[in-house]
């Protein structure tokens, strides 16, 4: 007889990891199952705007609405017990003269409807504010509570304090099906790696959330692919920015932003582009998209000084909205679907929310012993400098500088590679680092990334991939043949 | 006076050399275990020709330079990274990082910048695709090939034909792996005849001029096929019949980029990451002189370190400087950008490149005070043409002028 959890949660992107957070609370027997070889390894999740929004834009009265102004309070609470860096730039909606200036009061309205603190400012202030906006700009509407995160941590975060308080986590385990025993009433969840006995599933599987709905009969709910594609631009360019900055929306298109990174680069993007299935190519057409759309709010050559580019993916569902529902067919599974912009923002109100629903199905005692925080090995360019000092000098691997770009060093990695749960891969450090991820592109660090992996994984170096759940993604091969 | 040069590569170490030859107090300092920077993964033979007067390769190059300097009395710090350069009422200071020191702050008298360079990026020249392994620079694949002893590809595409692409092409050929052709952007090759003579034709690589990639397709984590598309010679593309590669591996030599990230709180970064300094190498802030590739793209690392002792003899002439003159380059690359006076020796040099191939050209250099007209004949924009301005040109001149005259 294996064992019976009482939830499992399907999906370790931002909305899985943060329910199996708040789940741990409890005295259950938690499972989280992710396909792909790291937490936030497969999808929307790894690749995004990393913006966690104050919540002017959804409609009111829609989920959207609602869950992200609570889930940009919770992540202010959050980010401090979790460790997870996060920079409260605020963002402004800038208007120029080309825009339909009435927007921006729309616009201020819909903030106050929604409860989000919002308020407008002339031209000449929002480009005092920020000078590289373009002489065009007329106003801007500027909401404070708006900020950035480092998106892999805060998936990581709360999935490393899950397991420390008990919840269990299983990757390269892809849901096949899920099926009712009917002997004993319990779910069976069907993976590569077996079948899972539990009382509860949440469906949290991000882009293949409708998969899973279809699974348990429910197919109308489809999701479509919309992928964004990204550009970064070189720390080095004559370029800055300290705040998350949207065009003024029209019916069409929110537009191309202009913002800072968790690593303060200036990142433009993202298009958008309904694909039949996920891709993650960047293509010409999108990147000019990006590139030209930038240029309205802050002209720069970006063509010239960029050196990396992304796209990601947003799962968004036929609903207009967030889909978060017990399952009409199947008693004891709940469905966390559609969850595109600002799922992100959204999570720990959608954790909060079906934690909630799990308690409609099963009874939740909260554990006496329960500790809410972590605390990610250090991430030394950002302390301050007495501690940095202190640090470096403590052990000879925090001295040495691996990654020159982002200033990471050996036991950075070491420690990262050693104590943060799904590093099994190159992409895995890159995510959590941002090493080979600078504006070298990797081409000084990634050979000696590749060797401190090798080394904590006891591999050849030949044999570390650049993600562990593709079958060709080796860097390497051995001079005079394979020995794979 | 103490001073510190930043990278211990070809420039780096000919500059320490210089200064510590003449008695300086100099500390060299290296990111990496060991000296010799990006001269360690060129085992290609083509170095030293200026220099010593034969052909070495880049490690043997690197070594002369090493033994050189280990006889005078330089403090070395390798596996030393530099955090930052603080520039506050006219003093100067690094922030440094090493295993066991940890992070700490030394004042300088004066700072070389010898950082060297960084390859452009594939998403750089925004390349579009799938991000997946056997995406590489050629300067990677170089350091996987000749520094680790791992091979990058099997089944390989070169984009760009500079210098790094092809003699990528020649190396990973001789280890074993099919190099499918090397493509370029422009209508001509962006590396030096003889490289293209010695890596490509000779080994029947082909090569295509005017193609650029429109897609890295991945498949299993690891590239799968590059599509190709023809181009005008400004870069658009002219037909939608892609030519598909069927690679495991895709190498980018695409241009290198000057390290000047130090400087920038201080000194304009512009087009390209350079900054403007002057001809004895000296940056717009007064004692912090940028030299090597992180100054501007040297054809040959010999160049490269004759920069180095540029500077360093600059240094120790102790000239202070009092007159600014531009340089005004037209069709033309021209080094330095602004020349200052009173000069430290009898003529300044001026580093040439040309923007594209040329047949049969004059170069006028000229002042309100003279000219001088340099005649090339079949140069490519891979080499460096020296010209040296005398004295008398210069004195009281509002500006030195740098034109193209290209002959039918």
């Amino acid at each position: 007889m294996s064992e019976i959890y009482d939830v499992i949660v399907i999906g370790a992107g931002i909305s899985g990891s943060t329910i199996f957070y708040l789940l741990n609370k409890y005295q259950i027997k938690t499972l989280l199952v992710e396909k792909s070889a790291d937490i936030a390894g497969g999808g929307a999740t790894k690749a995004n705007s990393a913006i966690i929004h104050s919540g002017h834009d959804p409609k009111p009265g829609t989920l959207k609405a609602k869950l992200n102004v609570r889930g940009n309070y919770l992540w202010h609470q959050w980010v401090e017990k979790l460790n997870i860096p996060f920079y409260p730039t605020g963002a402004m909606v800038v208007a120029t003269e080309e825009d339909r200036q009435e927007t921006i009061y729309e616009l201020k309205e819909r903030a106050e409807k929604n409860g989000v603190e919002a308020y407008i400012i002339s031209g000449e202030e929002a480009r005092k504010r920020e000078p590289h906006l373009t002489e065009k700009t007329t106003m801007a509407l500027v909401t404070p509570t708006a900020g950035i995160i480092h998106p892999m941590r805060a998936a990581i975060a709360p999935v490393a304090n899950g397991i420390k308080n008990g919840g269990e986590l299983k990757l390269l385990t892809e849901v096949t099906n899920i099926t009712r025993d009917e002997e004993t009433g319990l779910l069976n969840v069907h993976t590569n790696r077996g079948i899972f006995k539990t009382r509860v599933v949440i469906n949290a599987a991000g882009l293949f959330a409708d998969k899973i709905m279809a699974m348990v009969g429910e197919d109308w709910f489809k999701i479509t692919p919309r992928r964004g594609e990204y550009l970064i631009i070189d720390d080095d360019a004559p370029l800055h920015v300290s705040t998350v900055l949207f065009p003024t929306p029209t019916p069409i298109s929110k537009g191309i932003l202009v913002l800072p990174t968790v690593g303060m680069e200036v990142m433009i993007g993202p298009n958008a582009e309904n694909l039949d299935k996920p891709d993650t190519a960047t293509t010409i057409h999108g990147l000019q998209t990006v590139i030209k759309g930038a240029k309205k709010l802050v002209p720069f050559e970006y063509e010239k000084w960029a050196f990396a580019s992304f796209a990601g993916l947003r799962p968004t569902g036929n609903t207009g909205d967030f889909y978060i529902a017990h399952s009409e067919t199947m008693k004891g599974v709940i469905h966390v679907a559609g969850i595109d912009s600002p799922g992100l923002a959204s999570a720990p109100a959608i954790a909060e929310m079906v934690v909630d629903m799990v308690g409609e199905l099963i009874e939740l005692k909260e554990k006496p012993e329960w500790d809410d925080t972590y605390e990610f090995p250090p991430y030394i360019k950002f302390l301050p400098e007495a501690m940095r000092r202190e640090i470096t000098k403590a052990r000879e691997d925090y001295g040495k500088i691996v990654c020159r770009c982002r200033e990471v060093s050996e036991g950075e990695i070491v420690d990262f590679i050693r104590f943060t749960p799904g590093v099994n891969d190159v992409d895995a450090i890159k995510r959590r680092l941002g090493v080979t991820g600078g504006h070298c592109g990797g081409t000084y660090c990634l050979p000696k990334i590749m060797e401190i992996l090798a080394r904590e994984k006891g591999i050849l170096p030949q044999h570390v991939k650049k993600s562990a759940d593709k079958e060709k993604a080796f860097f390497v091969f051995v001079k005079g043949g394979d020995v794979r | 006076m103490k001073i510190a040069v930043i990278g211990a590569g070809s420039a780096g170490m000919e500059a320490a050399k210089t200064l510590a030859s003449e008695g300086i107090k100099t500390v060299l300092i290296d990111v990496e275990e060991r000296m010799g920077g990006i001269l360690n993964q060129c085992i290609h033979p083509g170095f030293g020709l200026h220099m010593f007067g034969e052909e070495l390769t880049g490690p043997e190059f690197a070594q002369r330079l090493e033994d050189a300097i280990k006889g005078l009395n330089i403090d070395i710090r390798t596996n030393t990274y530099v955090k930052a350069l603080k520039v506050e009422d006219g003093k100067k200071s690094l922030v440094l990082q090493a295993p066991k020191l940890g992070e700490y702050e030394e004042e300088f008298d004066k700072i070389i910048i010898a950082t060297g360079a960084r390859e452009r990026t594939p998403a750089g020249i925004l390349t579009p695709g799938h991000r997946v392994a056997g995406i590489y620079t050629a300067g990677l694949a170089q350091t996987f090939t000749n520094i680790k002893g791992w091979l990058p590809g099997t089944k390989v595409l070169i984009v760009g034909s500079g210098d790094v692409g092809l003699i990528m092409a020649r190396r990973l050929t001789l280890e074993g792996a099919e190099v499918v052709g090397v493509i370029e952007i422009n209508p001509f090759p962006g590396g030096l005849p003889r490289n293209v003579k010695a890596c490509l034709e000779d080994f029947g690589i082909p090569l295509y001029l005017s193609r650029k990639v429109v897609h890295i397709e991945g498949k299993d984590g690891r590239v799968h096929k590059v599509y190709v598309a023809k181009v005008d010679e400004q870069w658009n593309i002219i037909s939608n019949d892609y030519e598909v590669f069927e690679v495991d591996t895709v190498l980018f030599s695409v241009g290198l980029i000057p390290n000047t990230g130090l400087l920038k709180h201080y000194v304009p970064i512009k087009k390209g990451f350079y900054v403007d300094f002057d001809q004895n190498f000296m940056t717009q802030i007064d004692d912090v002189y940028i030299i090597g590739n992180s100054a501007m793209i040297f054809d040959l690392a010999d160049h490269a370190s004759l920069s180095g002792k540029m500077a360093s003899m600059a240094i120790v002439s102790d000239t202070i400087p009092d007159k600014k003159i531009p340089v005004v380059a037209n069709g033309l690359l021209v080094y330095p950008s602004y020349i200052t006076l009173p000069m430290v020796e009898d003529c300044v040099k001026l580093f040439i490149r040309v923007r594209k191939p040329v047949v049969s050209a004059t170069i006028h250099v000229s002042t309100e005070y003279g000219q001088i007209k340099h005649e090339i004949k079949d140069i490519v924009p891979a080499q460096m043409l020296e010209v040296c301005v005398p004295g008398d040109m210069l004195k009281q001149a509002s500006a030195l002028n740098v034109a193209l005259e290209v002959h039918e």
